[in-house]
């Protein structure tokens, strides 16, 4: 491990205002994330797992607090240069996948590609190789609405992984899938951890999920609760 | 700057008929526009397109009123005048008297004419012969040989009315004109002719309703015009004299505030028409706010997914607009009320200029909000 | 029948955006028909109110209005012997022998014009008795004197009492403004006839005017003769001063309006159906986008019982309704331009024509019936769409 952590949250607070009412989501948060690491995080709805996700891929702000990613401070940064800060480090998958529909799959992966300085053979080649390791070569042209849930899912892994990021945003990536296709993402997922180092962090609430990371992390109204290696 | 084009023509695809609807009505709207326009242009290309150098002498009592044939000798006369030509409107119905057939028909002296008028016209010097030696012959526009589908050898016959008796001529020559001031939907025949079969069947005789006059000098045109004016100013023929270009004003203002009341009915179409592209290009951005949180979550800029807004909505609008341009620049030279349609390139561009302004305007409100909007708006909207 | 009807009123509010501009697009394209028909209907009325039935005129029978008719002296003298002219109560013919020509004069808004001007006789006054002289009073037979239309005044240089118009080169004084009820008449210069025709150093007049005697039978032209052969007075008149035509004064005007009156119809059907396509485009676009953003609503009304048809007629209501205020707002922003005066050259005679924007009840009706149609049009396709989802492929979607 490098001497400090790829991801760092320290004292963060993140308050939502609506109306009068204030929430607070987090309270003085602190938590690490190391290089390589595959980090589950757990706990009841609204806990706050999800806005750390969004904190962490530059898509929300912390009221208080710091955002560090490989020391960097995320809070600084502006709109424009936080969305290309994203382009280069961050994939992320959702759990209702967000493909555009109007795209084949592998029009969907070659999006964020756009965003690389590759030149465009390479982003092809980059997007058929995404889709090679998630297992749908054969289903490139296929449009989201002509893919199974399990697929979509997995075109959207895809997508995330296409332009190398240095991590992986998962929420609630198996949330809407059966079983069996819920436990091949997951295999896709520690497989991409495992071989290339992937560095994953995924919120779930299926503890048979979280059995697939190194680390997870329980929280609840805003605070860390407890943690353990899986 | 990293536009997903791919994306915003799959859109386009997708919305086929709502795209195809918007087209179409930015064709309609910058289609009644050219047309306008062109019909406004027209008018003022036959006043700017109008010689300066050739003055020409009417009744200042009226359109209507008439000067005797005799004073072409005397104008000839004056110095600084090299030609002197007449023409006679000859009225008259041909066939009914519907604004179908109704089209300029006038009585000249054909040598003169070609000295005159010549070089505005396209027309063989074989031809012209043929019309001086022919004292019953006639030649037409190529309009007018086309709208009323008349053939070289054919015969006209036109009842008079101002001038009694039936002419029956016969088309020796079909002319095109060169300049926008002359149109091509006239027909010219021997005023000797009609002035005879008018004599004879106890109607007016010797009588024209203006001159020409071909100067030396054209810096002379100005104190020409004067002199023939004074020499006549206590006769019972008043003249008019001024220039081709001045006596063509002239006409295009007897359309009063016509032009004015088009031109404010065509912007109002462009307004209807911003409210049909804006109403696309919102019902758009409504779609698509989660696919706006998706692009921006990607790493996609917020300049770069509301421009996508943008470019869409010039896109429909610059199709449409270069569609309506395309038919607008066919009709040049056809003929409408009179007046010449006339589609410089300034008016081509005028029309893309507004239709692009159109789907600027529109994708405006939706590009504002789609930068405005967070991914975190987006992501809780959809849920 | 149940339809929705009130919740497809209150998703009209709800949508504000795409409602507020479907409704301008109907209500522009309203305007624009309705401001166009107001200037056809406004012309079309100062022609076919301007003549009576009874006052029958001669012209020439190839000439096609009065500028273009030639008639002598003699020809005069023949006409007025007729026995079919009505005579007034102190026993004189009732018929005037008239020129008419164009006199050119400036616009006040720059611009040169032909204004008609008709040499008028002692009975031309009686035998248009609706003309009425408002400011000022008679010209003075033999003098140089006009009256003008009233729709002339301010319009035109030296138009207004006290005026003076350029005749020749002799300055006319205006001495009266007369009133014909916004006809034709209202776009001319009246003088003496006598007078006049020497200025225009005319040996002829332009027609001949006449009463009717009650009972007159006019007869018919050749052309319109079944039997090819001039009939009843026309052909009296013919065999002894060569071809003429009669037809009464109303019908003449009718005939006159019809160039002008042809190009601003025309003007008006080539807009509306080409502005017609964006208003139909608006409310399409507007109404397939709601009814795609309302699968999950359409869903839960079939769900809880609500019929197909009933689903359509809502929407198509809907449609209807948002396309009806559109052209009602239409008819408000063209109602300002009633009664505004303007003037263009009728080609067909090639004089100024003056006349006021009418919108009137023939306007509105047809304003309303193309909004109407509009909003049947635009909205039928989507309430068929609406129509025919299924609650179970609703529900399940997105």
């Amino acid at each position: 491990m490098s001497d400090h952590p790829l991801i760092r949250l320290a004292g963060v607070d993140r308050i939502y205002t609506r109306g009068n009412e204030e929430l607070h989501v987090l309270n003085g948060l602190d938590l690490d994330i190391q290089k390589g690491e595959f980090v589950a995080l757990m706990g009841p709805s609204g806990c706050g797992k999800s806005t750390i996700l969004n904190l962490m891929g530059a898509i929300d702000r912390p009221n208080a607090g710091q955002v560090l990613f490989d020391g960097e401070d995320l809070s600084e940064m502006n709109e424009a240069e936080r969305a290309s800060w994203r382009a280069r480090n961050v994939g992320f998958i959702f759990q209702a996948y967000n493909l555009m529909p109007v795209l084949t799959a592998v029009q969907n992966v070659l999006l964020p590609l756009q965003l690389t300085p590759l030149p465009r053979a390479k982003r092809r080649a980059q997007a058929e190789l995404a889709l090679q390791i998630v297992g749908l070569s054969e289903r490139m042209n296929h449009y989201p609405n002509q893919l199974s849930g399990g697929q979509e899912q997995r075109v959207a892994i895809a997508r995330a992984i296409a332009t190398d990021p240095r991590v992986l945003l998962a929420d609630e990536p198996t949330g809407d899938l059966d079983a069996k296709s819920a436990a091949a993402i997951l295999d896709l997922l520690q497989e991409l951890n495992r071989q290339n180092g992937q560095t994953i962090v995924m919120v779930t609430h299926d503890p048979k999920a979280a059995e697939r990371a190194h680390r997870v992390i329980q929280l609840d109204k805003g605070r860390v609760v407890g943690g353990h290696a899986a | 700057m990293n536009i997903p084009w791919r994306l915003v023509l799959a859109h386009t695809k997708r919305r086929w008929l709502r795209s195809t609807l918007t087209i179409v009505s930015v064709f309609m709207t910058i289609l009644i526009f050219g047309i306008l326009r062109s019909f406004i242009v027209g008018i003022e290309t036959s006043v700017a397109e109008a010689s300066s150098t050739r003055l020409v002498s009417a009744s200042a009592l009226s359109l209507f009123a008439h000067l005797p044939k005799r004073l072409e000798g005397e104008i000839a006369q004056l110095p600084g005048v090299e030609a002197v030509t007449h023409w006679t409107w000859f009225g008259g119905v041909y066939i009914d008297s519907s604004p179908d057939h109704l089209w300029g028909r006038f009585g000249v002296d054909v040598p003169s004419m070609r000295k005159v008028y010549g070089p505005d016209l396209i027309l063989d010097d074989e031809v012209w012969k043929r019309f001086e030696e022919n004292r019953t012959s006639c030649i037409i526009g190529a309009d007018l040989a086309k709208d009323e589908k008349l053939k070289l050898g054919d015969r006209v016959k036109i009842v008079g009315n101002l001038f009694p008796g039936t002419v029956d001529v016969e088309i020796v020559g079909i002319y095109q004109s060169k300049v926008r001031s002359f149109d091509q939907k006239t027909m010219f025949m021997h005023w000797d002719y009609m002035n005879e079969l008018s004599k004879s069947a106890g109607g007016r005789q010797d009588i024209v309703s203006t001159f020409t006059m071909l100067l030396k000098d054209p810096g002379q045109a100005g104190g020409l015009a004067k002199s023939i004016d004074t020499n006549y100013a206590s006769s019972s023929n008043r003249t008019l004299t001024q220039t081709e270009k001045m006596f063509q004003a002239q006409f295009a203002s007897m359309w009063g505030n016509l032009p004015l009341f088009f031109s404010i009915l065509g912007g109002i179409v462009i307004v209807a028409c911003l409210m049909v592209t804006a109403n696309t290009m919102m019902l758009n951005a409504r779609e698509r706010v989660q696919e706006v949180g998706i692009l921006k979550t990607l790493g996609f800029t917020p300049g770069s997914v509301s421009t996508m807004a943008l470019v869409e909505g010039l896109l429909l609008c610059l199709v449409g607009g270069a569609l309506a341009m395309a038919v607008v620049r066919s009709f040049d030279g056809k003929m409408m009320m009179f007046t010449i349609l006339t589609v410089p390139w300034r008016t081509i561009a005028e029309g893309l200029a507004i239709a692009a302004g159109l789907g600027l305007l529109s994708g405006f409100i939706p590009a504002l909000l789609t930068h405005k909007l967070t991914i975190l708006d987006a992501i809780r909207r959809r849920a | 029948m149940p339809v929705p009807l009130r919740y497809n009123l209150r998703s009209l509010f709800y949508r504000k955006g795409a409602t507020f501009f479907t409704l301008i697009a109907v209500a522009l394209t309203v305007a624009v028909l309705a401001i166009l028909l107001a200037v056809g209907r406004g012309f079309e009325q100062s022609m076919s109110l301007s003549g009576r039935d009874d006052n029958l005129m001669v012209l020439r029978a190839s000439a096609s209005s009065e500028g273009e008719s030639v008639l002598s002296r003699e020809d005069v003298n023949t006409l007025s012997g007729l026995s079919q002219i009505a005579r007034n109560a102190a026993g004189e013919a009732l018929f005037a022998a008239e020129l008419y020509a164009g006199l050119a004069l400036e616009r006040t808004t720059g611009g040169s014009t032909n204004v008609p001007i008709r040499g008028v006789s002692a009975r031309s006054f009686e035998i248009r008795d609706q003309i009425k002289i408002v400011e000022g009073q008679m010209f003075r037979p033999g003098s140089r004197e006009v009256v003008i239309g009233k729709n002339l005044k301010d319009r035109i240089q030296g138009c207004r009492l006290g005026g003076v118009v350029k005749v020749s080169n002799e300055n006319w004084q205006v001495v009266g403004i007369l009133d014909a009820g916004d006809t034709a008449f209202d776009t001319e210069i009246w003088g003496d006839g006598e007078l006049l025709v020497q200025i225009f150093d005319r040996t002829f007049y332009n027609s001949f005017i006449f009463r009717a005697a009650p009972g007159t039978d006019p007869g018919l032209t050749p052309e319109k003769s079944p039997t090819k052969v001039a009939t009843g007075l026309v052909k009296y008149i013919s065999d002894r001063l060569g071809a003429v035509k009669i037809l009464s004064e109303k019908t003449y005007f009718v005939d006159q309006a019809g160039f002008l009156g042809g190009t601003l119809s025309a003007a008006a059907i080539f807009l509306t159906v080409l502005m017609s396509f964006g208003a139909l485009a608006g409310l399409f676009n507007t109404f397939l986008a709601a009814v795609s953003g309302r699968t999950r609503e359409i869903g839960a009304l079939l769900a809880i019982g609500y019929r197909p048809m009933h689903v359509f007629l809502g929407f198509l209501a809907e449609a209807v309704l948002l396309a009806l205020l559109g052209g009602l707002l239409g008819i408000l922003i063209a109602l300002p331009f009633n009664g505004i005066k303007t003037g263009t050259t009728n080609w067909g005679t090639f004089t100024e024509q003056a006349f006021s924007f009418r919108v009137d009840q023939s306007v509105i009706t047809s304003a309303i019936i193309l909004a109407l149609l509009v909003g049947l049009i635009g909205g039928v396709f989507p309430a068929l769409r609406a129509a025919r989802l299924k609650p179970v492929d609703t529900l399940r979607r997105g």
